[in-house]
């Protein structure tokens, strides 16, 4: 029984493989929404306000997991302005010694356009500069248009909608 | 990533042998047996285990998964054959892993000779998780596909490392019946378990923004004990002799066994085991989810009057969640209660010693019988049947052969043999042995081994 048990073997397996052993695994997650209508864009005295920003703590990485294994981002931007204006949006990230860490390339939608989208691929070295952020400022810039005003009467809407695709490749390593 | 791989494997093999014993069940009147049947039959004046070296036992096996179908020497890639196990094992599948060592085994007969008294200790650890088919498909695609349910009611998993008191009693009623019972107290390192989980995750199509994240329906909760530690907590030789002696989370329990004889020949037998509770009431941390969520993102005021830290804000939800979540609640859990029930019929009496002695029983050469087991679980039952042939070859030799089914194996082949050297005694049994002929392919396999000094 014994010389069974010691002669007992592991074949026709290739233990070699686990080191090829990997599996990607995508997960979307909604981000950021928010709507403007025409009031957004005036002050208390009806003046015209031509930037609006907001800014946030974003520490996008708190463990290792994204650090180790996500491979690659795609943040997309949804977008429909009925404003007859452009808008343009930009967003920026600081690392924690208030550095720009990572800056998107700044959307322009045109005046009088719907769902327009608008995906930016962050991967590699961008990728590590993004994930580092930890100050999130986004601007939306409303592009003055000569002979146009914003009217009160006339509604309007900037619609934006932000979503990612987290694509992580998860191996030995 | 070695490490997860390995436990990813770990989790998805399953045990079919678990806790059941069916070559060491009423084999030759070992001390072992008394703690698979508190009424077996016992002969010896009194017998004492080798410390630390009487009962070691460990049991593994599979169900769908074996080695061989991730790293199978083949040409198909490594990441299709994880994809296959991934989808195609079944919310019922399961694992175990179930290990003992006994520490103390003691046991003598009583002056009144028909009672016999046997006390010890072992130390035990059993786990189970069963397939958590859609979480794992979630964790290995990730959510990209809209509408797909995933369901929490396939997490289910049951920790726990303990170690065990005993003290029973096997009595001879007449010479047809023997009885017994055995009390144990268990204390506890740690529990952790979950089960009767309900609620789905999904997401789809969302109004203000591509994607709505839901979690609905959710009821549930995972209770742990002795898991997380106060700080600076040692986890040592000491912190380990206080848990063993009886300084963790106490709990009781019974066992119950019978033996039978309705004729010469054939034997009747079978016990209820671990029929107790642990009631857990130190370092626990338990976590429920009994609420609906949904999430389409954060919504920035944008607005310099009122300066909004959106993502603190989320944070603080989840805090908020989380403090809903966690409470601290002393608990029961149960053991997993094991019946067993054999019958067997003796043939081919020994009559080389004892052959002018009428009044001794003359023990037979032959036996051939039957045993089934179970074992309940979260779940479900897992029940096992196995035929056996037993064969004494003199005083001191004895072998069991054993062929075990249930519905995940039918080609399970077993063997013991206990030899007796004087009044040592070593045994050694082994399962599944077509699986050792490569242990890639095999379903699972099982040991006991011991050493025991017997007085008859």
């Amino acid at each position: 029984m014994f010389i069974l048990i010691l002669s007992s073997c592991v074949s026709e397996v290739d233990f070699n493989q686990s080191d090829d052993l990997s599996f990607q695994p995508t997960h979307m997650a909604s981000l950021v929404h928010f709507n403007f209508d025409q009031y957004k864009f005036l002050d208390n005295s009806g003046n015209e306000i031509y930037v609006i920003s907001e800014s946030s703590s974003a520490p996008l990485v708190t463990g290792t997991f994204a650090k180790d294994y996500l491979a690659k981002v795609e943040i997309q931007f949804k977008i429909s302005n009925t404003f007859n204006r452009t808008m343009i949006i930009t967003l920026q990230f600081y690392n924690a010694n208030n550095q720009l860490s990572y800056q998107f390339l700044s959307i322009t939608i045109p005046p009088n356009s719907s769902n327009k989208t608008y995906t930016e691929v962050i991967s590699g070295v961008a990728l590590n500069n993004f994930l580092i952020g930890n100050l999130a400022v986004m601007q939306v810039i409303s592009v003055p248009n000569s002979g146009a005003i914003i009217n009160t009467a006339i509604p309007k809407n900037l619609n934006v909608q932000v979503s990612g695709q987290f694509y992580s490749n998860i191996q030995n390593r | 990533m070695k490490k997860f791989i390995g436990l990813i494997f770990t989790l998805l093999t399953a045990v079919i042998f678990a806790q059941n014993k069916p070559i060491l069940y009423n084999f030759d009147q070992l001390p072992q047996t008394l703690l698979l049947n508190p009424g077996e039959k016992v002969s010896q004046k009194w017998h004492a285990g080798v410390p630390f070296l009487s009962g070691i036992t460990v049991q593994y096996g599979s169900t769908e998964l074996k080695l061989i179908n991730i790293l199978s020497d083949d040409k198909i890639l490594i990441h299709d054959k994880f994809r296959n196990v991934i989808y195609d094992l079944k919310p019922n599948d399961f694992a175990i892993i179930n290990q003992q060592l006994e520490l103390l085994n003691v046991g003598f007969r009583l002056q009144n000779q028909i009672d016999f008294l046997s006390f010890g200790l072992y130390e035990e650890l059993d786990a189970i998780v069963y397939y958590p088919k859609d979480l794992a498909e979630l964790f290995y695609d990730g959510n990209n596909i809209l509408n797909k349910e995933y369901s929490f009611k396939d997490l289910n998993f049951k920790t726990e490392l303990l170690s065990v008191f005993h003290v029973g009693i096997s009595r001879k009623i007449d010479d047809d019946w023997q009885i017994g019972s055995r009390l144990k107290i268990y204390s506890s390192f740690f529990n952790i378990q979950t089960s009767r989980n309900s609620g789905v995750y999904y997401t789809k199509k969302g109004i203000n923004n591509p994607y709505a994240h839901f979690l609905n329906g959710m009821s549930g909760s995972i209770k742990t004990s002795g898991i997380f530690l106060p700080a600076g907590t040692e986890i040592d030789k000491f912190y380990v002799i206080d848990k063993m002696m009886l300084g963790g989370n106490l709990g009781a329990g019974l066992d119950f066994g019978f033996t039978f004889k309705p004729t010469q020949n054939w034997v009747l037998n079978g016990s209820i085991i671990d029929l107790g509770f642990i009631y857990n009431s130190k370092n626990i941390r338990s976590f429920k989810l009994n609420e609906n969520y949904d999430y389409e993102g954060v919504e920035p005021p944008f607005d310099p009057n009122v300066p909004e830290d959106y993502w603190e804000e989320i944070i603080d939800n989840f805090n908020i969640v989380k403090e809903n979540t966690e409470y601290k609640k002393s608990y029961i859990s149960y053991r997993p209660i094991k019946i067993n029930a054999m019958a067997k019929y003796e043939f081919g009496e020994d009559r080389f010693v004892d052959c002018y002695d009428t009044e001794v029983d003359p023990g037979y050469f032959n036996a051939v019988g039957a045993h089934l087991f179970t074992v309940f679980r979260p779940i479900a039952p897992q029940i096992a049947a196995t035929v056996f042939y037993e064969r004494k070859f003199n005083k001191s030799l004895r072998a069991k052969a054993t062929y075990t089914i249930d519905s995940f194996s039918s080609n399970n082949l077993g063997i013991g043999v206990s030899a007796k050297i004087g009044k040592f005694n070593i045994y050694g049994m082994f399962d599944n042995l077509l699986g050792y002929q490569n242990l890639a392919k095999t379903d699972g396999a099982s040991f006991q081994l011991g050493m025991n000094i017997i007085v008859p």
